[in-house]
Parts: structure tokens; sequence; C-alpha cells
């Protein structure tokens, strides 16, 4: 019921919206007084000064129209999101397709409580800029939907216009590293026989090769795959043979001491990716993320991120 | 005001629209109000005193000390002019407003001062509006209209920086493309809007402020005075249009009475100041008399300019006036004036015979004021009783002394008899005056009841415009008798035409400007509520005229019906060639949106663009994912010095470019100097 009401008025509202400065406010007023002078008096050319005042907030709305129609913005994340920590998202206004300039922009960001401004002052017809957003997520998890407002004070600072801007932009605030020592409580003993996991060169023979992870060596990329593949490739021996770490996280388990135990498995996820182990992530006896695989950092960290209390992953279910 | 705060946007083109706009309000007052002129050139100098302190960007600490003592000389010098000089409110205001604006152009501004500025040229705007009708002013208005505009932008400019944006240089072009649509656009919705506002005059809190100031004349006497200034004057008294005059007739042949006088004493006429009667008005439209039947009537539309007296100038003998005139009284002799003692430019439409309509009542009820001499002018009868001998009826008696002055009498305005004896017996020389004068006197002698009447005879007819311009050199005076029940105009003196010493025909040029004058005073000046109600009327009339051609086109055997095949490729053409162009414009526009970013990443600013056009010079081309970072280090790795400067320049260009906000204005300037300081090193011969 809610959602159609919403629905309802969402499709009823109106595509701009207006405020009026203090400049304006002063010229509305203005622009009374003169009305009521070339009432009073019968003056055509006062009638002339109150048309030309109107014709001037005309414009003003022409103007502005044809400055931010048009205009979109994307916004993607600049660097990875850790929970407590500055993070940056990138915020690009284009006006792409557009045959007037877009002046005096101004991008308004908000999501969870969180609002960041960013300025255009001119992005040229058909043109694009970026600009670097710098903000501290409090929690981990999946943010709320990005909403994004463009507004000008183009061209007369009489009124700014603004409208909503569609963004279909997914934070996701990985969990925030806690650096205290190894994580002993949930890291169970490495398993001797290994795994496929993809770090040293110990192996002889190899086996095949697969997409390159952030941890590979640059010693190990098979440099012919990856220029028949058009990207990083790296080779696959026989039988690594670094040990694989599990790490255990328990559930169901009370959500603070879940939480501080996420920030460790995070701490920890980060330091194997830096060293290159290969590691295994577990979440009460299901597995959560295997050692095998290309992309085991970000799905490592989004399953961190995501992962409840009681095992499961927030908005996924089981 | 604080020393520190960031001066106007001095982005050149805009910030010289910005001072553009003052001046033009400065502009305005001067050349279309009386405003003092000591205090008008007193803003000039502060202005262009300002203009020079700003451009040099001068901190006027000194100034501002002055503020308070310089706003305070201003109030005195309005205080005096409202008790020692003018006496006047408003032009004591206007003193105050001049002071104050001239101190805020001698000192910094910022972007509220720059609003505060335009305020002040908006008010003299106002100031000119309220007090002019001159056509100079529509100039004025588009000119002003383009400048508000750019001036707005600018000040919006001005306050984005002081919200800490860097000042970007605007592209000229771009500016001068957007004042031309501003002021072309503006022009047209203010054209629009003029004429759709509907005109109420309500006039509850001031009277109307137009001037009243205007010709003189049409006073109560009229004597044999000097003329000649009055015939040298080319200045336009009316223009009047005739939408119906009866066949035959001239417009140049017409008599445009303003006062008629029936009192001599000798030397002079005068009125006779009798009871006057309200003119029976319904809305716009003022009947003066019923209209009596089959009587075909003229029409005039009369545009008057200012005049400082209350007369309403007709034509022959009036019907009905239409217009916005307030009340309009009615002599009993037949003079009609206005309430209020002078007027500002002034239309409206007059409804007249051509030849006044008989009397119903028997004899002449004011007969003995109409035939009465000075005492003692016996020779006057004795000229009368011999220039009319055999004369039986009034008209006879009338056209016998008619044609007594055009035996041996000259016209003249240089040598003039000074008194009307003088005239009929002496010298037989004058001008219109006197002939009016003798004529009158010698048909009172005869037993005529007659009187003078005075205003303008005929004018110059405008081909392009088709109507008449009355000018003051047009004044002229002539002989009213009561002839078979009715006013007839006699007019005694001869006609000269192109043989006065004064005649003068306006060229071409000329011509086309009065035109432009004319139109302005009847479109604009004059515009009024009945015009949009005559305008909507036409308009409906006009609607229903096209659908009865339309229901007749359509209809069995009508045109449509005949033609249709051509009809239908009259019509189907332009439409399967807008949706051809839609397509091909549309495709093209797709294309480009599917090349995603279109022209890609804006250009950076000019120092920004400077700097990687000189490491292209030096062979450090930029390649798609190659930055200007990368770039630069690779140029600067050939000289270590540079790295410094390199590291420094990149963190602020890095900011600026895809920090949250552009630098601020004193970052951007370091920006720029370490880009220049960079690109001229990097170039260096020797440096690779």
């Amino acid at each position: 019921m809610k959602g159609a009401l919403s629905g309802f008025r969402g499709k009823f509202r109106l595509p701009r919206r207006l405020r009026v400065t203090t400049e304006g406010k002063g010229f509305l007023l203005l622009t009374l007084g003169v009305g009521a002078a070339a009432i009073n008096t019968g003056n055509n050319l006062l009638y002339i000064a109150l048309s030309m005042n109107l014709s001037l907030i005309i414009l003003s709305g022409i103007l502005s129209e044809w400055c931010i129609r048009g205009v979109s913005v994307q916004v993607r994340p600049a660097s990875e999101a850790f929970a407590s920590r500055e993070s940056l998202l990138a915020v690009t206004c284009s006006a792409a397709g557009k045959r007037f300039p877009a002046m005096s922009l101004t991008v308004g960001l908000a999501f969870g409580g969180t609002r960041l401004t960013a300025r255009f002052p001119e992005i040229s017809a058909g043109g694009s800029a970026t600009r670097v957003l710098s903000f501290r997520p409090e929690r981990r998890g999946a943010l709320p939907p990005v909403s994004c407002a463009v507004s000008t004070l183009f061209p007369f600072a009489l009124f700014e216009k603004s409208m909503d801007a569609a963004t279909e932009t997914s934070l996701l605030v990985y969990p925030a590293p806690s650096g205290a020592g190894e994580p002993e409580a949930i890291l169970a003993a490495p398993d001797p026989s290994g795994g496929a996991a993809p770090a040293g060169r110990q192996g002889t023979a190899i086996r095949g090769a697969r997409e390159h992870l952030p941890a590979d060596a640059v010693r190990d990329i098979h440099w012919k795959a990856s220029a028949r593949m058009g990207k990083w490739m790296v080779k696959e021996r026989e039988r690594e043979a670094a040990p694989v770490s599990d790490l255990h996280l328990p559930a169901p388990c009370p959500p603070h001491e879940f939480e501080r135990l996420v920030s460790r498995a995070c701490d920890f996820v980060l330091r194997c990716e830096r060293k290159g182990k290969p590691y295994r992530l577990w979440v009460g006896d299901r597995l959560g993320v295997d050692a095998s695989g290309g992309g085991r950092r970000p799905r490592a960290l989004t399953f961190l991120a995501l992962v409840e209390c009681d095992g499961t992953l927030s908005g996924r279910g089981t | 005001m604080s020393s520190h705060r960031p001066p106007v946007s001095r982005a050149g083109f805009l910030w010289w629209i910005l001072r553009a706009q003052w001046v033009c309000g400065l502009l305005l007052l001067a050349l279309l109000t009386e405003v003092s002129r000591a205090a008008l050139l007193a803003s000039f100098a502060a202005f262009i005193a300002g203009v020079f302190l700003d451009r040099a960007g001068a901190s006027r600490e000194g100034l501002r000390r002055l503020t308070v003592p310089l706003v305070a000389l201003a109030f005195a010098a309005s205080g005096a002019d409202l008790l020692l000089g003018s006496g006047d409110l408003l032009f004591s205001v206007s003193v105050l407003v001049l002071g104050i604006q001239s101190v805020k152009f001698l000192l910094p501004k910022n972007a509220r001062d720059g609003w505060q500025l335009c305020t002040i040229s908006f008010l003299e705007f106002l100031a000119a509006a309220a007090t002019t009708t001159e056509i100079q002013f529509a100039a004025f208005a588009f000119l002003y209209l383009g400048l508000c505009a750019e001036g707005m932008w600018a000040l919006q400019i001005g306050q984005r920086e002081e919200e800490g944006e860097t000042a970007r240089p605007v592209r000229p072009r771009f500016a001068a493309k957007l004042l031309l649509f501003s002021a072309t656009g503006g022009f047209l919705i203010t054209a629009i809007l003029f004429a759709v506002t509907p005109r109420i005059g309500i006039g509850q809190i001031l009277r109307r402020l137009g001037r009243a100031e205007g010709f003189t004349g049409f006073s109560d006497t009229i004597s044999l005075r000097d003329v000649t200034g009055i015939k040298a004057d080319r200045r336009v008294v009316a223009r009047v249009e005739f939408p119906a005059l009866p066949p035959g007739a001239s417009p140049l042949s017409l008599y445009l009475r303003g006062a008629v006088y029936s009192r001599f004493d000798g030397t002079a006429w005068k009125r006779p100041w009798g009871s006057r009667l309200r003119v029976v008005r319904s809305g716009f439209t003022y009947l003066v008399v019923p209209a009596p039947l089959g009587v075909r009537l003229s029409t005039a539309e009369i545009t008057l300019e200012a005049m400082d007296n209350p007369a309403l100038f007709v034509y022959g003998s009036p019907f009905l006036f239409e217009g916005s005139l307030g009340e309009i009284w009615m002599e009993e002799e037949g003079n009609f004036s206005l309430s209020q003692p002078g007027h500002t430019a002034l239309r409206y439409r007059l409804q007249f015979f051509h030849e006044a309509p008989r009397s119903r009542i028997a004899g002449f009820p004011r007969e003995r004021e109409y035939l009465e001499l000075p005492s003692g002018w016996d020779d006057i009868r004795a000229l009368a009783a011999k220039v009319t001998a055999g004369g039986s009826s009034d008209a006879e008696r009338a056209e016998l002394a008619l044609r007594h002055f055009r035996t041996g009498y000259r016209y003249t305005l240089i040598d003039p008899a000074f008194s009307v004896r003088e005239f009929l017996f002496a010298k037989r020389a004058g001008f219109c005056e006197h002939y009016a004068t003798a004529l009158a006197l010698l048909l009172r002698a005869s037993g005529v009841p007659a009187r003078v009447a005075a205003g303008y005879l005929g004018g110059e007819w405008s081909d392009v415009g088709k109507y008449l311009i009355v000018r003051m050199s047009d004044a002229h005076a002539w002989t009213e008798a009561w002839i078979g029940g009715r006013w007839v105009t006699l007019d005694a003196t001869p006609p000269l035409g192109e043989h006065s010493p004064f005649f003068a025909r306006t060229g071409k040029v000329g011509i086309y400007i009065d035109w432009a004058r004319q139109r302005w005073n009847k479109y604009v000046v004059d515009y009024s509520l009945k015009m949009q109600a005559e305008s909507v009327s036409e308009g409906w009339a006009a609607l229903g005229r096209a659908k009865a051609d339309m229901r007749r086109a359509f209809s069995a055997g009508g045109e449509v019906r005949r033609r249709a095949g051509l009809l239908a490729a009259v019509l189907l053409t332009p439409l399967l060639l807008a949706i051809l162009l839609r397509r091909v414009l549309g495709a093209a526009s797709q294309r480009e949106s599917f090349a995603g970013q279109g022209k890609g990443e804006a250009r950076p600013p000019r120092p920004y663009t400077r700097l990687l056009r000189r490491l292209a010079a030096r062979g450090y081309r930029r390649t798609p994912g190659v930055t200007l970072e990368e770039m630069l280090l690779r140029a600067a790795g050939q000289k270590p010095a540079l790295a410094g400067d390199a590291s420094r320049f990149l963190a602020l260009y890095h900011r600026d470019r895809f920090g949250p906000f552009p630098l601020p204005a004193a970052e951007f300037r370091e920006a720029a100097r370490l880009a220049d300081r960079l690109g001229r090193e990097i170039t260096r011969p020797g440096v690779k």
C-alpha cells in the first residue's frame, strides 16, 4: 500500500523543483511594485518595465531548462569502501547529446544520512566532467540507493532549479578491517593438502592458465595466453604447495561479537591477499568463499560485507 | 565592508556588460528626464573612476573611511534641493539615489553590491519610463533588457566565485549569443506580455506621473501678436488618421479646432467662460449630440502630443469621442476640454459631422453676443454695409464679405498691421488672425453672428503611414458664422501652400522616423484597454469568418473538394519532410549518444590545455589512457629541478579537475602559474 502510494506520488511529482533565492525574492518584490505602479498610473511605459521583468523570469526558466535538460549523472565507487574509513565516490556529470552547455551545476548526493555535493561550473555541450568525493560510511553492508539531484542557478541566480537524476548505483561497504593481531579465534589450522589455490611457483608442471588475481605475482603471468585472451592470465601449476587457511565465522552469534569477528576476518582476508596466501571463508558449517576461482578478493569482501550474524547474506537469504 | 571580500567577477566580457547596464541607467536619466545635471555628472565621474579602480584592483581603504561622510553629503544635497532648490520630492530623492550610487561606484564591489547597483540602475530605468513618452525609450528598453540579462548572469558567476569557485573566463562567443538571445527573445516575450496584460489604470495611490508640460497656446485670449515664432516651429502637435472621410474631402483642408472666441475688446478675442456641461459618458465612449438620421459621419483618430492646456481638439461638429480621456467638458460655444489642466500624449477617436447639422431650435440663443462690436467702430459698420450691399441673406452677405479679402489684401508675417482697423483701412497686410478678426467683425457689422476659431489647418500628409502630421507651423485662425441654423467655417486668409516663407517638406528619412514615432504613440504610449477589447473582438470576428470560410470550402462543391488532390499534396509534403528531417536528426543524435561521452571529458581550463600543448610540442603526445600526470612526470624526469613544482602542480590539478569543487581563485592562480612555469621549462631547448 505504501509502495503504491509513493508510486502514485512519484507519477504526479513535478519534474523540476524551484527555489527562490534571496535575489529572486528581491526581484519578485520589485516586479510586484512595478506592476502596482503600472496598474495604478496606467502608464504604458511602466507596463513595458513590468513586461520586461516578467520576460526575464520566463527567460530564466527557458535558459535554466536548456541548461539542466539532458544532463545525466553517473555515480560509481572510486575506491573500495570500508566502514569507518575515508572512501571515494566518482561523480560524472555528462552533457552528452546536448546542444547547450550545462552551466553552474551542483550535484547533490544523498544516501543513508550522508549528503555530498559536487560542483560543475561548466560542461560544454556533448562533454562530461568527473569529480571525486570522499565520504566515511558508518557500517558495513549495502548502502541504500543513492538519490541524486542536479540543480543550477544559471542564468540569473533568481531561482534554483533542480531535478532528480536517475542513478543505478549500488554501493557496498566492506567491514572495517581491525588490525588486532592474528585472528586466532576464527582461524583454523591450515589444510596441509592444499588446494587449487593460485599462489607460488613451487609446482613444476603447468596445468593450465587462469585469470589474474591481485595476489598473483607478475612473474606468473602467462604472456601468450594474456595476448590471446586480451586480459591478464597467469599460469596454473599442478599441486600448488601453499597451504590453505580456513577462516570460520561462528553463526549464529551475538551481533556485537559477530561484527568484531567480521572486522578481524576482513583484516585477515586483506593480509592474505597481500601475501598471496590461499584461504577459505566459512560461516558456521557453510563454505562462503572458496579458495579457487577468479575474483576471490571481491567475492570475499562482498561476502563479509553482507553476511549476517545468523549466517545468512543480507538481501539474499542463505 | 571587509577588505578581503572578493570582487565581482572580472571575467572580461561580462564585467563590461555589468558596467554597461549601470551606465545605461544613468544615460536614461540624462537623456529622458530632467534630473539634476550636477548629480548626474558626479555619478558619471564616480562611475569612470570606479571602473579604473576596479580594473586596477585597488583596495581603497581611504575611500571606505569616507563612505559615511559621502553618504551624509548626498543626504544633505538632497535635503537642500528639496528645501531650497526644486522643492520636488521625486527630484530630491533622485539626487540622493545618485549620491549613494556614486559612492558605491567608487568602492570595491562584491556580488551583493553588484545587485544593489543593478537595482539602482533599474530604478533609474523606471524613473525614465515614468516621465517620458519619447520613442528613444524603446531603443533603450531593448538594449537595457539584454544588458539586464547579461548583468545578472555576471552576478550569478560572481556569487559562485564568492562561494569558492574560480573565475573562469566566459567564452565571449557564448556570452554574445546569450546576449542576443536574451535581447531578442526577451523583446518578443515582453511584446506579447505587454499586449496581453490588461490595462487597468485605477489611479488610487498616485496620480499619473507623466510629464504634463508641452505645447502652449489656446489660452483665454487671442490677439494680433507676432506669430513668426509659431510659424517657424516645426514641432509636431498631433498626428491624425482618417479611417472614414466623405468622398472628395481632403485631410489637408480640414480645420482642427482647439477653441472658439466670441468677445472682442478691440485688441484681443476672449473666451466668455460661460456654463459648461459634462459630456455623457459610457465606458470609453462620450456622446456629444444624438446622431441625426441619414447624416454621414467622418472619423479621425487623433494623437495629441503633451500639452499644458486642457483643450481637446476636434474636427467639424463632434458627434462622439472614444478613448481613455477621463471627464470631458463642453462649453456652451462648443469648446471641449479635459478635467486636468494639461496632459501627456493623448489618443482618441473622434466621430464628427463634416458639415454641422442644422439646429432644430429657431433663432440663435446668444445672438446679441455674437453681433457685438467695440463701441465707436462705425467705420467698420460702414465698410461692412458697403461690402455686403446687395446680399439678401446671411449666406450671400458672408460670401460678399469673404470676397472682399480677395481684392488687394496681402498675407505677411514680416510686416503685419498692428490693429484690425489698420489692416482693413490702411495696410491691408497681415496674417490669419488679422483676416479672421476682420471677417468676423465685418460679418457682425452686417448682422451675421460670427466668432473666431483657433487651431490648425491641414498639415503634412505622410504617404508611409497614411496619416496627417500637424505641426505648430500649421497653427491657424479662422472665422465661424451662424448661417442657416449652424456654424459655418469661413476662411478669409489666402491659401499660401508652398509660397509660405516657412514652408518645408519633411525628407524621406524624416517621414519614416515620424511614422515610427506615430506607431510608438499609437501602439505603446496610448495602448489602452479599449484597444485590447477591440483586438479581442476583431480576433473573434476573424475566427468566425475563418470558420465560415472553412465550412464553405469543405461543403459540397467547395474549393477543398474540388482540389482535394492538390491540397493533400500541399499539406502532406511538409509533413513528410518534417518526419524525414526528424528521423535524420534523431539518428544523428542517437549516434552521438551511442558514442557514449559525446565529445568526451569537458575541455580543461586554459592553463592546463596550454601545458598539454607544450608537452605535445616536446613529443609527449596524449594518447587514450595516458594521463597528464604520467606525461608530466616523464617530462619532468628529464630535469629533476622541476619535480617539486610538478608534484605541487599535480596536487592542485587533481583537486581542481576531480575534487568536489573547483579550486578557489587564489589556488587556481597558483596552479596556472605553476603550469605556465612547467610548460616554459619543459619547452626550453635542451630539456627532454
